[in-house]
């Protein structure tokens, strides 16, 4: 893959002039040419670089500090055109004074069933959802895969963070795809 | 003198129709008072008492009770006992109850009624709107509304492992919001693991928490007019269900799933779903029981949990369906339904497809299914499950086959009969008769002692006689002058049964018979582990509902077994089976050789014995390849040894559950030393604590909640209304409910 391979050592072995170096050169230039074949080979299935997306849910301002009030959070998935199968997603919330009081479905049929969290990941502030679905529709695009009902504290704005760990097709090839929050109006 | 008493009657009928017009004001008042001060109506007949004509307040009670002001005065007085009204005037008016009196000109009287606000929550005496009631002829049963529709259940039975579905359908027959209560029972080894709620086309999985957490955000839901359900556990085999602002006509449905195992008995295995909550007695003292009460008498019983029950003559709408597919992993030879009518069908040699009659869909008696398999060809095998937590098995120790050959040595008897007054009727029947059988199978190489309890405890005599014909008969005799009544101290049959000297050259054997209605099933429990000594205890449950915790933990502690007595058993068949078991006897000093398998947390702790006919179950955690494994003990003074290897099919069947059960029992475990160690209770509350919330699973110190943020009520919670349940089949609500 390196067409500049012969030059890049000869440029080297004229600056050194040892034939130690020689060798050292065409092993590294050797591994260098392994590696990036290994990256352009797997291309198709490397694990998407997981991303931490913030997003701020506004809430009322002058709530008294024990007041709460619960919301609603929708979870959307954006696969562009491939047709998601399989999710799972961490949602956080940068705050102590949330709690997670239920997990809805999505709006497409596919993930219409409420989503499985984990239950040794779940905590008042965080859960790690995950759905999958073995039939033939499927959406694509960008689709509510979950809605989260929270209980929040006192006034001001949230900062939630979520992050999408796996997006994968039927047949388990992993697939870019994009992870966003929105408050439910109401 | 006579205008006197006419005074007198006047006086008391105003104040029967006072009480009577309060509560027709909470159920049908359009213009309630603002607060829950009495209000006071006056009937001045300064100025009307020419128009009296002896029907004063006909008019003006009526006229309270729909909310309107008018009052023609004549001198009668209406009266609805404990009878509602329609909130929109539709439906039948109740019967009334006439009373008449006179008033002198010049007097004055005053008619107090405790106004009640419809918009403040009350108790269950008044079911918002009360539109729904439906008034029957007195020779038929009243259909009284309930906020309860149906309960359908579906189980899938995989070996001896059952995963059963229960979705409960709450809805509002009423005109205005309500909270519904629902005081429910599940099998006590259920692992309860998922929770959903559906609000309409939605649906909403629960979150597990810390019981006061789910609480706390459940109540604030509640106030703050959203539609939330909490589930949360009283006893291991008693729930509550709680729904919040359900608007009238909407339905709300809950979808519970647990894991648990069966029992296998005698050839057979069992699956049993409870449907009701038997009437429970709580000693005096008590507060943190589970109270039995009449329809409408919420916090009569004083206890933190509280059953109601319809009275006689009443039925709700609520019924429930079933369907059961198994799946027994060897043929299936019969089933058979013991209190209910069903439909089989074969699906195959080893499947059937079971489905409850929909004329027997009444929920007042437990669902219990036998189904005997093939024998001869059921092993010992152990399942095994791997997950994120690590690795689990389950298996089932069957008894050796050389332990029938066998004889036992002679017996101490000691039959200990529930006499209180729930088992008044055809329950203290069965148990004579089983309990008589058993009287006449034994030799004059054992001895016997009856003792019977309810408020106190006696026995036949000071101490157990030999078991010849004369003694027997004079035991029977003493049998059948047993009946039921009273309460249920069952602390003082134990105390009878366990506090006497141990006749060293027998085996002493203590049967309980009860249907186990007491509340307070950690101290008996409790109680049995301090005067057990070297006594087995052999436990039956009698009844169409018994209390199956209680009978399955003291047969457990009292490494004996359990067995149950329906009023549609056979007695002298269920008597003969216990007498089989035991003529022989158990392989004792149970230990097993883990082999290549690193074994920790294995439940039960302490393994018990194993007697003829009634294996045990053995669940546990390990590392490594699951291997065959190997059981030891003692058969009589002999060793014995067999082995248990790994299911063939293991490797390419999914076993779920495994982990779910194997967690279950740790906390059932802990709760154990839990209400024995009051030193190290909070250790023991944050361990329970913790393995609940890792493996979701219901317990004490654990509840699910779901709330739904997206659908918000208007004004407060509405009332909170407890869905009544039928007694159990065979027991008589006068003998068990306050009222």
């Amino acid at each position: 893959m390196n067409t500049n391979e012969p030059t890049h050592s000869q440029s080297c072995s004229r600056r050194l002039h040892i034939p130690l170096c020689w060798a050292l050169l065409i092993a590294f230039d050797v591994s260098l040419m392994a590696l990036t074949y290994a990256q352009e080979g797997n291309a198709g299935t490397a694990d998407p670089p997981v991303q931490s997306v913030e997003t701020e849910i506004p809430g009322p301002d002058d709530v008294a500090a024990d007041v709460s009030r619960f919301e609603a959070i929708d979870v959307f998935v954006d696969s562009g055109n491939q047709r998601l199968a399989a999710w799972q997603l961490q949602v956080k919330s940068t705050a102590n004074d949330v709690q997670i009081a239920g997990i809805e479905g999505g709006e497409h049929p596919a993930f219409a069933e409420p989503p499985y969290y984990d239950k040794r990941a779940m905590n008042s502030n965080r859960v790690i959802i995950a759905a999958f679905s073995t039939g033939e529709n499927l959406p694509s695009g960008r689709s509510r895969v979950a809605r989260i009902h929270v209980q929040v504290r006192g006034s001001g704005a949230r900062t939630w963070l979520s992050e999408l760990t796996t997006s994968a097709t039927t047949d388990g090839t992993k697939i870019p795809a994009e992870i966003s929050l929105v408050k439910v109006a109401g | 003198m006579d205008i006197l008493r006419s005074r007198i009657s006047a006086v008391l009928m105003l104040c029967v129709a006072a009480t009577m017009c309060a509560v027709q004001l909470g159920c049908g008042s359009e213009q309630p008072t603002t607060d829950s001060a009495p209000s006071s109506m006056p009937v001045n007949s300064k100025t009307s008492a020419p128009a009296l004509d002896g029907n004063v307040f006909e008019d003006a009670l009526e006229s309270l009770a729909t909310g309107g002001a008018s009052a023609r005065q004549r001198g009668s007085v209406l009266t609805s006992p404990r009878q509602r009204f329609p909130g929109d005037g539709s439906s039948p008016r109740p019967a009334v109850v006439r009373a008449t009196f006179e008033l002198m000109p010049g007097e004055e009287l005053w008619v107090i009624a405790k106004g009640i606000d419809p918009a403040v929550p009350t108790n269950e005496e008044m079911p918002p709107g009360c539109g729904a009631l439906m008034a029957k002829s007195p020779d038929e049963e009243k259909e009284v509304p309930v906020p309860l529709k149906h309960t359908a259940v579906v189980g899938n039975i995989d070996g001896y492992i059952a995963t059963v579905d229960v979705t409960q359908q709450f809805q509002n027959p009423y005109n205005s919001k309500i909270e519904a209560v629902y005081v429910f029972p599940l099998p006590d080894n259920a692992a309860v693991s998922e929770f959903v709620m559906t609000v309409g086309e939605r649906k909403i999985r629960g979150i597990i928490r810390e019981r006061e957490e789910a609480e706390k955000i459940y109540n604030d839901a509640r106030a703050q007019g959203h539609v939330a359900s909490l589930l949360t556990q009283e006893r291991p085999n008693i729930f509550t269900q709680k729904v919040a602002n359900i608007e009238p006509g909407k339905q709300i449905d809950i979808n519970i799933r647990y894991f648990s195992t069966l029992q296998y008995d005698d050839g057979a295995y069992e699956f049993v779903f409870p449907m009701v909550v038997g009437p429970r007695y709580n000693p005096p003292v008590t507060t943190d029981g589970i109270g039995a009460v009449g329809r409408g008498n919420q916090g009569a019983s004083g206890q933190s949990t509280e059953v109601q029950y319809l009275t006689p003559g009443e039925r709700s709408g609520h019924d429930v369906s079933l369907s059961l597919n198994i799946s027994a992993g060897v043929n299936i030879e019969s089933v058979r339904s013991i209190n209910h009518d069903v439909a089989v069908k074969d699906v195959t040699g080893t499947e059937r497809s079971v489905t409850l009659s929909a004329s027997d869909s009444i929920p007042n008696k437990d669902f219990v299914l036998r189904y005997r398999v093939a024998g001869d060809k059921i092993k010992t095998a152990m399942m095994t499950h791997k997950d994120d937590h690590g690795q689990y098995f389950t298996m089932m120790l069957y008894p050796p086959a050389e332990l029938k050959k066998v004889r036992r040595s002679p017996m101490e008897m000691v039959f200990v009969l529930d006499c209180s007054g729930s088992m008044n009727g055809r329950p203290i029947d069965q148990a004579r008769a089983a309990i008589a059988h058993a009287v006449q199978s034994l030799t004059p190489r054992d001895t016997f002692q009856i003792i019977n309890f309810s408020s106190t405890a006696s026995q036949l005599g000071e101490a157990p006689v030999i078991a010849t014909p004369q003694n027997i008969q004079k035991g029977l005799t003493y049998l059948n002058s047993l009946n039921g009544q009273g309460g249920t101290e069952m602390i003082q049959g134990l105390k009878a049964a366990l506090d006497f000297p141990h006749d060293e050259g027998r085996f002493r054997l203590v049967s309980f018979m009860t249907d186990g209605y007491i509340g307070n099933d950690h101290d008996i429990l409790n109680a049995l582990s301090d005067k057990l000594g070297d006594s087995r205890i052999f436990s039956f449950g009698v009844g169409q509902s018994p209390n199956r915790f209680l009978m399955d933990r003291m047969a457990l502690i009292g490494r004996g077994a359990v067995a149950y007595l329906s009023l549609n058993d056979d007695p002298v068949e269920i008597m003969n089976r216990f007498n089989e078991r035991i003529s022989h006897p158990a392989m004792t000093d149970l230990s097993i050789n883990w082999g290549n398998m690193n074994v920790t947390d294995v439940y039960p702790q302490i393994l018990p014995d194993l007697i003829v006919g009634r294996p045990v179950v053995v669940t546990g955690r390990f590392t490594g390849e699951p291997s065959s494994v190997k059981v030891g003990g003692r058969q009589g003074m002999q060793p014995a040894s067999f082995t248990v290897a790994v299911d063939p099919a293991d490797a390419t069947k999914e076993h779920k559950g495994i982990a779910s059960v194997w967690a279950r029992l740790k906390i059932m475990d802990l709760m154990t030393q839990f209400s024995r160690t009051p030193d190290q209770a909070e250790e023991l509350r944050q361990t329970v604590t913790q393995t609940a919330l890792e493996y979701s699973l219901m317990s004490t110190f654990t509840a699910f909640v779901a709330v739904d943020s997206m659908s918000k009520t208007e004004g407060e919670f509405g009332t909170t209304v407890a869905v009544p349940v039928n007694v159990p089949e065979g027991v008589k609500y006068e003998t068990t409910v306050e009222n």
